[in-house]
């Protein structure tokens, strides 16, 4: 049911949060980074579980994969006023609770095109606004939202800095030919074509 | 989408994004929205993307924020003119610098500059700060501003002060609290008794007018450049000066002087001192003290005692004569 080749002929079942399987083209797949890096190669034996979206997210996400197999590789961000018709009316049919699970979704699977869109969508509605007029579109975060956001930033910050200063550590202790200095490089393949040299005329 | 906008819910890397593709405007609208939203924003520009060239706050009547990047500005200006609240401009300067301006408006100009400064300094990251200031526009608020500025970055690279109020104290007042590092223009009348209060070493001073520019004032700057107007300088006290640079006596690091001469009549009173006229058809090419080149005609040239040459032109300026000198190692 499922192999890594690359025809676009080949489908892939894909697993929804309520259980619910359908199929999704190789060629729509192969758009999301995150399938590229986990089945590409090695194929998947069952449904392929992306359970943290429903399955109305999903089939919205692959539309829009499925519809943009033919254009060009993406390359960028494109301006808003660039969409096509067929984009606008992706984006405009969504109430506000899909195109959030929509942009979550199109992150988790690391869609470039889709995520980049709705970035410029969302940039959009704060365009050309002051800050009162700002306050009125969004939502401001709670304090709880904050602090939550706030721990999970110092433990990213705490875990990056062990794996730093294991690093470092590793380092020290390894010395490489790259970190010598240029001159003592030149010293030591001279030392070692001279004892090259002298052990071979010793012979 | 009438509902407000849940935008903190979602992703970092999402927020990354839209941050990324708003301009400086809007960011820093956001980021006024409230101390959590600046908080946020000022975590998510942490890693880069938030530096630019310059700042430069200018207090005019309608204050500004520049933020300079490279051939791209962003003004943000601060208008009592509530028609004008909200209103956009996109102006190219030379085909290659880009100018975006915003208005806002607001009842009480300096407050809410005060407030979009203090913003803009703590999401932004700048290399240099220029201050312009304005002693008329805000003349009871002038020392606030000064502490206000000194209070966000100790030192500012330039300043340049404007006005016709013909007061001492508030410049004075800026000087002594905030320490210039770079380059320093006086374009307001100071009173004859203003003393340059820094001791420090600047790249330049432009003076205009320059009454105030005594002989033991200008001995006393510490710089590189000087383009001074209106000095009271004798062409005795020129001539002195000129001696003084020969023999290494002062402005070592001098590069250039530009400096009003009050009595042409008498020029070889400044030149009553070993120098040498060189033919108008000799083009020579002098290096600078930073290593450039500069192709030099004629002139006159004085010469330091360690080699240095000064080389010396009259130009004119309306009904006053500037003597020019430049700086460089002719070999």
């Amino acid at each position: 049911m499922t192999s890594p080749a690359s025809s676009s002929e080949v489908k892939y079942l894909i697993e929804s949060s309520e259980g619910n399987t359908f199929d999704v083209s190789g060629a729509a797949l192969r758009q999301s980074n995150t399938f590229n890096a986990m089945f590409l190669n090695i194929g998947a034996d069952g449904p392929i579980p992306f359970t943290d979206y429903n399955e109305a997210t999903l089939k919205k996400v692959f539309e829009y994969c499925e519809h943009s197999v033919n254009e060009e590789n993406y390359s960028g961000p494109k301006h808003q006023d660039d969409l096509s018709k067929w984009d606008l009316n992706f984006f405009n049919e969504m109430d506000q609770k899909m195109f959030i699970d929509v942009i979550n979704a199109s992150n988790f699977l690391d869609i470039e095109r889709l995520t980049s869109y709705c970035c410029e969508r969302i940039a959009r509605m704060l365009r050309g606004k002051n800050t009162q007029e700002m306050i009125k579109v969004i939502t401001l975060p709670t304090a709880e939202e904050l602090e939550a956001k706030q721990k999970v930033e110092e433990k990213k910050a705490a875990a990056a800095k062990k794996v730093a200063e294991k690093a470092a550590e590793t380092a020290e202790k390894t010395e490489t030919l790259e970190e010598l200095p240029v001159q003592q490089l030149v010293q030591t393949t001279r030392n070692k074509l001279t004892r090259k040299y002298l052990s071979f005329s010793n012979e | 989408m009438e509902k407000p906008f849940p935008l903190f819910r979602l992703p970092r890397i999402v927020i990354e994004e839209v941050i990324r593709i708003m301009s400086p405007f809007e960011i820093i609208n956001f980021a006024m929205t409230s101390l959590k939203s600046k908080t946020l924003i000022k975590s998510l520009l942490r890693n880069g993307r938030n530096s630019y060239a310059e700042l430069q706050l200018n207090t005019y009547k309608e204050s500004e924020i520049s933020i300079i990047g490279f051939e791209v500005y962003f003004e943000f200006k601060v208008t009592s003119d509530k028609t004008k609240d909200g209103m956009r401009e996109y102006k190219e300067y030379m085909e290659t610098e880009k100018i975006y301006t915003l208005w806002i408006y607001s009842d009480n100009v300096l407050d809410e500059w005060m407030k979009v400064v203090k913003t803009v300094k703590e999401i932004f990251k700048f290399k240099k700060h220029l201050v312009r200031f304005e002693i008329d526009n805000f003349p009871t608020q002038n020392k606030s501003i000064v502490d206000f500025i000194k209070s966000l970055t100790p030192s500012i690279e330039s300043c340049e002060f404007y006005g016709k109020a013909e007061t001492d104290e508030d410049v004075e007042y800026f000087l002594n609290n905030l320490n210039v590092t770079e380059f320093v223009g006086f374009n307001l009348k100071l009173s004859d008794r203003f003393t340059f209060p820094q001791d420090n070493f600047l790249e330049c001073f432009t003076i205009d007018p320059g009454n105030w520019v005594t002989l033991d004032q200008l001995l006393r700057f510490h710089g590189s450049e000087f383009c001074i107007h209106d000095s009271p300088l004798t062409n005795y006290e020129l001539n002195l000066f000129l001696i003084f640079w020969m023999t290494s006596q002062c402005h070592q690091n001098l590069c250039f002087l530009l400096i009003n001469i009050n009595d042409p009549q008498t020029l070889d009173i400044i030149f009553n001192l070993p120098h040498e006229r060189i033919n108008p058809d000799v083009e020579r090419i002098g290096r600078l003290p930073n290593n450039d080149t500069i192709p030099l005609r004629g002139e006159i040239d004085i010469k330091r005692n360690d080699g240095m040459t000064g080389t010396i032109d009259f130009k004119w300026r309306e009904d006053q004569m500037l003597l020019q000198m430049v700086v460089s190692r002719i070999d």
